[in-house]
């Protein structure tokens, strides 16, 4: 079992209980999770992302990511769709660049709001969403800092507790502590390590349960629909190897992608 | 497209050159089609880039090589966004440099309220009333994000003005020479930001006749109304994806997120890109 398994069994236990909606995810470890509650727990999410989409092989891909499939779509729900029925229950499953210790997200920048030092790419849909989840797959004090430059959006005003996900853990921002509240703890990784790698101070309760790992069935499962091994790419930190692993995804993907067109387009829209 | 005579339909169908040309102009706002690194509109966009016009607006949802183009060819002074990035190449390298010197202004928007101002601007009015994270730091940074007055007993809401959006630019997988047109997957924004702007240009992969727009009708996404001119552009999105004809030019760019990070000059970093467009169809390296 690799970390990404773990993360994405986590999200599976988490999201699992949420009310039949929309789920945006950024990461693929993000995807998975959803796609093991639907098909392990009876989730009704709908998937709506980039973190990599189904393709006609029913595989996570990279190439087809702006092609956000589902293979037993409900409806086709566009962009604008999907923000047009936003009063609806829908979490996003999101990957800022930064969390801080009051749950709020940064896409922005680093610096000065508006003459960044450091510039990200931008807001995106942080604010839009009506439940806001963060998985951070690498855990790093320099993405989970004592507080952020600028506010993208902050999950604590979210009537449904946000989540934490990373490698080691699961952290749940408590409404009434007005802080992180550690919930679940990866074995091997002791308490001195996470603080260590956390920039901001959490709640640490008595009793912590450990973050499980996924079961046989939801490992079977993960193989079967990441071959590629999209999701450790969320754990490789050197540029060059990453886009070295991009490449050789592609080039697998070129092997076992249909290319008629018409055997997409009964896969298109949003549905478990 | 909201003002002018309309063409016959032979008429739409043109070049890039004689599309864009005449209608350019310094300032000008230009809004740009497409997510990402998917149907975006390079064809059009290396139009603009060879231009002698400047200090454009940008108006783009998701932005990435585009921007990035235009920024290379030191036509931008404003780019209005809700982010700009190259997917899983990471950041958009000349983008992230100009807001950080300050060479351009950036009015950054979350997704739905770039939406809701779209949506206004197509429908001619002029601002339009969300919901946005009250805690979000965005009306500090976008001077077109305000806290809009209390008028039926709530408040909380945020008012978005709406662009005016002199022209878009679209890139589509099929068009008619009428003007309509269709695309496979998700059409994003496209047919808003075409409502919305004064003059709409589209780049097509190919031509559709009479019989196979009867036949896909339910694929048409951009009515003809809405269209100035069609532009036939075969690889018109590269080096970005146009599914189903093809996926991303994967060794573009990479070469240009590498030679970005090796301090390639802008014109370089340009040539890069439209290598892309430049190369014989079925060369490139992404091709499906």
């Amino acid at each position: 079992m690799i970390p990404a398994d773990r993360l994405a069994w986590a999200i599976a236990r988490h999201v699992r209980e949420l009310p039949a909606g929309t789920a945006f995810t950024a990461t693929a470890a993000a995807t998975l999770g959803v796609m093991l509650a639907q098909r392990l727990a009876g989730s009704r999410l709908c998937l709506w992302g980039h973190g990599g989409a189904y393709d006609p092989a029913g595989i996570l891909s990279l190439h087809a990511r702006p092609w956000l499939f589902n293979r037993r779509p409900r409806a086709r729900v566009t962009l604008p769709g999907v923000f047009e029925t936003q009063s609806e229950p829908h979490v996003l499953l999101a990957t800022p660049a930064q969390v801080d210790g009051a749950a709020n997200a940064n896409l922005s920048g680093i610096g000065t709001p508006g003459s960044p030092k450091v510039a990200f790419g931008g807001t995106r849909g942080l604010p839009d969403a009506r439940t806001v989840f963060f998985v951070l797959p690498a855990h790093t004090s320099r993405q989970l800092v004592g507080r952020v430059d600028f506010v993208s959006t902050c999950a604590a005003t979210r009537e449904r507790e946000a989540l934490l996900f990373t490698e080691l853990c699961v952290m749940r921002w408590s409404h009434d502590a007005k802080r992180w509240e550690l919930a679940e703890l990866a074995p091997g990784c002791g308490i001195d390590e996470l603080r260590a790698r956390t920039g901001f101070a959490f709640g640490e309760p008595a009793q912590v349960a450990p973050m499980a790992g996924p079961p046989e069935s939801a490992l079977a499962l993960l193989a079967q629909l990441d071959p590629l091994g999209l999701r450790e790419l969320d754990f490789v930190a050197d540029r060059s190897a990453l886009l070295d692993a991009f490449e050789r995804i592609y080039a697998a993907e070129a092997e076992l992608v249909p290319r008629r067109p018409e055997q997409y387009r009964p896969h298109e829209g949003t549905g478990p | 497209m909201t003002q002018g005579t309309r063409q016959d339909s032979q008429a739409k169908v043109t070049d890039a050159a004689a599309a864009l040309r005449p209608f350019l102009r310094d300032g000008m706002c230009v809004g740009l089609g497409g997510f990402g690194l998917d149907r975006k509109p390079m064809a059009l966009v290396a139009e603009i880039a060879a231009v002698p016009a400047g200090a454009l607006v940008l108006e783009t949802f998701a932005g990435g090589a585009d921007v990035e183009l235009l920024l290379a060819a030191g036509k931008v002074a404003r780019v209005s966004a809700c982010h700009v990035g190259l997917d899983h190449f990471g950041l958009a390298p000349l983008f992230r440099a100009a807001r950080q010197s300050g060479a351009i202004a950036f009015d950054e928007w979350s997704e739905f309220t770039q939406l809701a101002a779209w949506r206004a601007a197509a429908e001619q009015a002029p601002y339009a009333v969300v919901p946005l994270d009250p805690a979000s730091d965005l009306p500090k940074v976008n001077a077109n994000i305000v806290p809009a007055p209390a008028m039926f007993g709530g408040d909380g809401a945020f008012a978005v003005r709406a662009p005016r959006i002199d022209l878009a630019i679209l890139h589509v997988e099929a068009a008619h020479p009428d003007g309509w047109a269709l695309a496979s997957g998700d059409t994003y924004l496209d047919a808003m930001l075409a409502r919305a702007a004064r003059r709409v240009v589209i780049s097509a992969e190919r031509l559709i006749d009479d019989a196979e727009l009867e036949r896909r009708h339910r694929e048409v996404h951009l009515v003809a109304a809405t269209v100035d001119a069609v532009v036939p552009a075969p690889g018109g999105a590269l080096p970005g994806s146009a599914l189903p004809d093809y996926m991303i030019d994967f060794a573009v760019l990479r070469r240009y997120v590498e030679a970005a990070a090796a301090g390639e000059p802008a014109d370089g970093l340009a040539r890069i890109i439209t290598s892309a467009l430049a190369a014989p169809a079925g060369e490139q390296g992404g091709r499906a």
